[in-house]
């Protein structure tokens, strides 16, 4: 095939799109709201899972102190956990101290913390560094035993926790996506079987003057790989600034949350849709010609 | 160049469109089909251009059994007839130079090719300044010579026209079949299938007449008519 004549079908086709104005319109749409919705669970779950493991290796536990620990008996209990196995650092956090890295990171003014007033909510706590992903799970589990310690925290659990909504999503997303790529399929196979009935008259004549099969296929098959593509890029556009835009403000407000960066990761994304698009497109023409168009 | 061997076209099994013809048409001929409505003229040209196979019997277009031609090759051989209907078969949305030049993009000409041979072939049917027009700015008459135009642009060694003049007056009638005649001229086997009996008797060329699917009659410089 000759590069000009790719270029006359890709002109028909780009007719074709221009011509069904309304209906190639109503795909486009379909194709970047469905790459859209798709794509943003992807990235919630591709973060979700970044935040999960990301807690699971800071190999820390936190262990809040009953309210009115004597002094003695703190001490105490910060001696027993220095001695235990697999305990690397132990630092005590006194109530002040926690309320005052609460204010640090919100902000003098913040309404969370006018809400507390003058009172603090908060108990003493110890912050305990173990020396390996295995010890994390053993201390939290004897530090609980111990006299003293009203609750035990530990990522571990908060990663667990935060794996299990990333499983559930994933099936979600999985059988949504599912559905909006039969629905995105189904929109560009009957675009293109509106094409191929509008132009039926001009199918016959290209016949009729001896026009091979691909050559009257391809730009029916273009049309599909357009729609779909152009869908796409726009999803892809929304998709890029939505997520710099979500990164950037998470950063601001909330920069313990470990979200990956914007950056290469929208590209990545942009790419996949693109090729997504194209490949969508692609399958519901050939599977509205297969059926539509004799040739 | 054109044989059919005892062929017998059939639709849906029941409808018997043509019975038993055997025929030659060599090249460089002018062939008038003639017969009234149903006669099987259309089946006949369609054969020709492999719009349609045979039932039974074989139907040779130089030199290829056209029974036996893998579908891959049927746009080459359409490439070798250009093709005239009585509705003109023009796209609605494309002026008359792209009308015609479509016949010869599809063959994968050069824009240089195109740029040379679609005034040529606008020339030779008198539509030289109408290259602009859309087909619903023109005349009947004018629809049918872009359709002429572009049968032959593909230089085809075969024309079919198949009621070329079906939907024209007599005037223009007589235009196309003059042009018709011009492309015969030029070495070109012209086929037409027709109900123009003024033409038919005024031209004087072989005549191949037909009547419920038979070939009834056959004769070189012949009239529409029986000649009493």
């Amino acid at each position: 095939m000759r590069v000009r004549t790719l270029g006359f079908l890709f002109g028909e086709a780009w007719r074709n799109v221009l011509r069904n104005g309304l209906m190639s319109l109503a795909s486009i749409s379909t194709v970047a709201v469905s790459l859209c919705i798709a794509a943003s669970m992807a990235i919630c779950a591709a973060n979700l899972d970044h935040v999960a493991s990301t807690l699971e290796s800071q190999l820390e536990v936190k262990v809040f102190l009953a309210p009115g620990l004597t002094e003695e008996a703190r001490q105490a209990l910060i001696q027993q956990v220095t001695a235990m196995d697999g305990v690397q650092e132990v630092r005590f956090v006194s109530r002040e101290e926690a309320l005052q890295r609460l204010r640090d990171r919100f902000g003098e003014d913040s309404i969370l913390l006018d809400a507390v007033g003058d009172s603090n909510p908060l108990p003493d706590s110890l912050e305990i560094r173990a020396t390996g992903l295995q010890a994390v799970k053993l201390v939290a589990l004897r530090v609980g035993e111990l006299e003293g310690v009203e609750e035990v925290l530990f990522h571990r659990e908060v990663a667990d926790k935060l794996s299990r909504i990333t499983r559930g999503l994933r099936i979600v997303g999985v059988l949504v996506v599912s559905l909006l790529l039969v629905g995105m399929l189904l929109i560009i196979y009957n675009t293109i079987r509106l094409t191929v009935f509008a132009r039926r008259r001009e199918v016959a004549i290209m016949k009729l003057v001896g026009a091979t099969d691909w050559f009257i296929r391809l730009p029916f098959f273009l049309e599909g790989v357009l729609l779909g593509t152009v869908g796409a890029g726009l999803a892809a556009l929304v998709i890029r600034s939505g997520y710099v835009w979500v990164a950037a403000s998470v950063r601001g407000s909330l920069p313990f949350l470990p979200l990956l960066p914007p950056y290469p990761l929208v590209n990545y994304a942009t790419a996949l849709l693109l090729c997504l698009g194209a490949v969508v497109g692609g399958l519901g023409s050939s599977w509205s010609l297969r059926r539509y168009l004799e040739v | 160049m054109i044989r059919l061997e005892r062929v017998t076209k059939v639709y849906d099994g029941r409808v018997v469109a043509l019975e038993d013809i055997t025929l030659s048409i060599h090249k460089g001929e002018f062939v008038f089909v003639v017969g009234p409505s149903g006669a099987g003229k259309s089946t006949f040209v369609k054969l020709i251009y492999r719009e349609e196979l045979p039932t039974s019997g074989r139907v040779w277009v130089e030199g290829r059994e056209l029974g036996r031609m893998p579908r891959w090759q049927v746009p080459h051989l359409r490439r070798r007839i250009g093709v005239v209907f009585q509705d003109f078969k023009l796209l609605p949305d494309r002026t008359v130079y792209e009308n015609v030049a479509f016949a010869l993009r599809v063959t994968e000409a050069s824009p240089r090719e195109i740029r040379r041979r679609v005034p040529a072939v606008l020339e030779l049917v008198g539509l030289k300044d109408r290259a602009r027009a859309f087909p619903n700015q023109l005349s009947g008459g004018e629809q049918q010579r872009v359709a002429l135009a572009r049968a032959v642009v593909n230089n085809p060694a075969i024309v079919i026209a198949d009621e070329p003049t079906g939907n024209l007056d007599p005037d223009t009638a007589w235009d196309i079949m003059r042009l018709l005649v011009d492309i015969n001229r030029l070495g070109t086997t012209v086929i037409v299938a027709t109900h123009a009996r003024y033409i038919v008797n005024a031209l004087r060329r072989r005549v191949v007449a037909m009547e419920r699917g038979r070939l009834i009659r056959d004769v070189p410089r012949g009239t529409y008519d029986h000649e009493s």
